[in-house]
């Protein structure tokens, strides 16, 4: 039988993966479970660096991988104001934790835990976040920003009293939280809400769609329940815009910003 | 288990196929288990490989083979269903016990794996391994990967592209 040559000199190449052909090296980057692993497996050398930043690529991991719907927010009416439940999707408890290491989770789901409106805490043991139980928050919920391209860093968005306060971990300062800025709330008029109407404005988890750069989702409530709008507030240039009012927000684990940027194109 | 064997004494109504090893080692297998290869299916459906003939495969060595096998015939009955809905979970998870056991084996082995995988195209196959070397990697730092998969050892400008891109993206190695 007719022997092909080239077969026959990769057979005798001594077997190492780096000597394979390409597709292959794809194939086992595409199965790797996590953005995480994916861009430290970029790092180890050049063509896996190139293999992994092309926007083919990211679209086909990004659809082989969604990012883990963590868990629902829902608004419940309790007394005068909506008090947001957050609700775990079930299989969290065995799948994400068992799969993710903590710093798998970019914006660490414990951030969900602290309340309050001044310096966030320290949150309750992390195992809480797993554990499939209800959590009820006295208080509006931080919201996450995606870090801005700069400084690759997250920030958190309170709501206390009339100001929306940002709160940033400076670099090298592991932990600290700091107030970075203060933005007033946005009027009634800008909101479009009848002036003599009450309303109050409640945070919300940033939808898959408009987690973009510097922008915060804020829900207001004017009257009956019944009358809720949301609003997409891009922190920056203090511009609104009305979006649409999911009832229920489906919390997901973001992608780090440089690999979501590559692939935004892909977006699901 | 496809035990090497030649000739065609096989009475029963499965359609049989004879591989050669790039060792000419002879393994007879059915025609459906042999067809999880895209690479075999066509030459299959023209009548290959039937008889004395056999498919000499020159890139595939018989230890290699023999383990290409083993999985092909596992996974035929699955692959003949078409993913069918009928499939226990009993049988999946059967499957699946077989397939962690399967990868379980030498790196060398499994490297073996991963270009036959890929020149005889068995997509399950393909995944299977590819996976298994995704699991070898997770976790491990850009040098312990190179290490994990016996990359050589960088030159001094890989090393210092390597240490850019991890100060770049030192968030993810924290």
């Amino acid at each position: 039988m007719a022997r092909d040559p080239e077969r026959v000199v990769r057979k005798k190449a001594d077997m190492d993966l780096q000597s394979m052909p390409v597709d292959i090296q794809e194939h086992i980057l595409l199965q790797l479970d996590s953005p995480i692993s994916l861009l430290r497996a970029s790092s180890t050398c050049k063509l896996w660096r190139r293999l992994i930043a092309g926007t083919v690529f990211l679209q086909r991991f990004r659809s082989l991988h969604r990012p883990p719907v963590v868990g629902y927010y829902h608004n419940t009416n309790h007394l005068l104001r909506p008090v947001p439940i957050f609700k775990p999707v079930p299989p969290v408890t065995t799948t994400i934790a068992s799969r993710y290491e903590p710093f798998d989770l970019f914006l660490p789901l414990e951030w969900l835990w602290m309340w309050g409106q001044g310096q966030p805490r320290k949150p309750a043991p992390s195992g809480d976040c797993y554990s499939g139980r209800q959590h009820a928050f006295q208080r509006p919920p931080p919201s996450f920003l995606s870090p801005p391209a700069g400084d690759g860093e997250a920030r958190v968005v309170f709501l206390a009293g009339d100001k929306l306060n940002i709160f940033a971990r400076p670099k090298g300062r592991s932990g600290d939280w700091m107030l970075e800025k203060s933005v007033p709330q946005p009027s009634a008029v800008r909101l479009g809400v009848p002036s003599a109407q009450r309303f109050s404005l409640g945070l919300s988890m940033p939808s898959s769609a408009d987690t973009k750069m510097g922008m915060v989702k804020l829900i207001a409530s004017s009257g009956q329940m019944k009358k809720l709008a949301a609003f997409n507030l891009n922190i920056e240039k203090k511009q609104l815009k009305r979006t649409e009012y999911e009832k229920a927000y489906p919390i997901r684990l973001p992608w780090p910003p440089s690999l979501h940027a590559c692939s935004a194109g892909g977006e699901i | 288990m496809a035990a090497p064997e030649s000739g065609d004494g096989n009475n029963g109504a499965a359609r049989m196929v004879t591989l050669i090893s790039s060792d000419n080692t002879r393994f007879e297998v059915e025609a459906a288990a042999a067809s999880l290869s895209q690479t075999l299916q066509l030459t299959i459906l023209d009548g290959g490989g039937g008889g004395g003939d056999g498919i000499p495969l020159p890139n595939v060595d018989s230890a290699t083979l023999s383990k290409v096998l083993e999985y092909c015939i596992k996974h035929a009955p699955a692959a003949a269903n078409g993913g069918a809905p009928n499939a226990t979970a009993v049988d999946r998870a059967e499957l699946e016990r077989f397939d962690n056991e399967f990868v379980n084996i030498d790196q060398s082995v499994l490297y073996s794996l991963i270009m036959a995988a890929h020149n005889l195209e068995i997509e399950g196959l393909q995944s299977l391994v590819a996976k298994k070397v995704a699991d070898m990697i997770k976790g491990k730092s850009p040098m312990e990967i190179r290490r994990t998969l016996g990359f050589p050892d960088p030159t001094p400008e890989e090393q210092a592209e390597m240490n850019a891109h991890m100060l770049e993206y030192g968030w993810a190695y924290e």
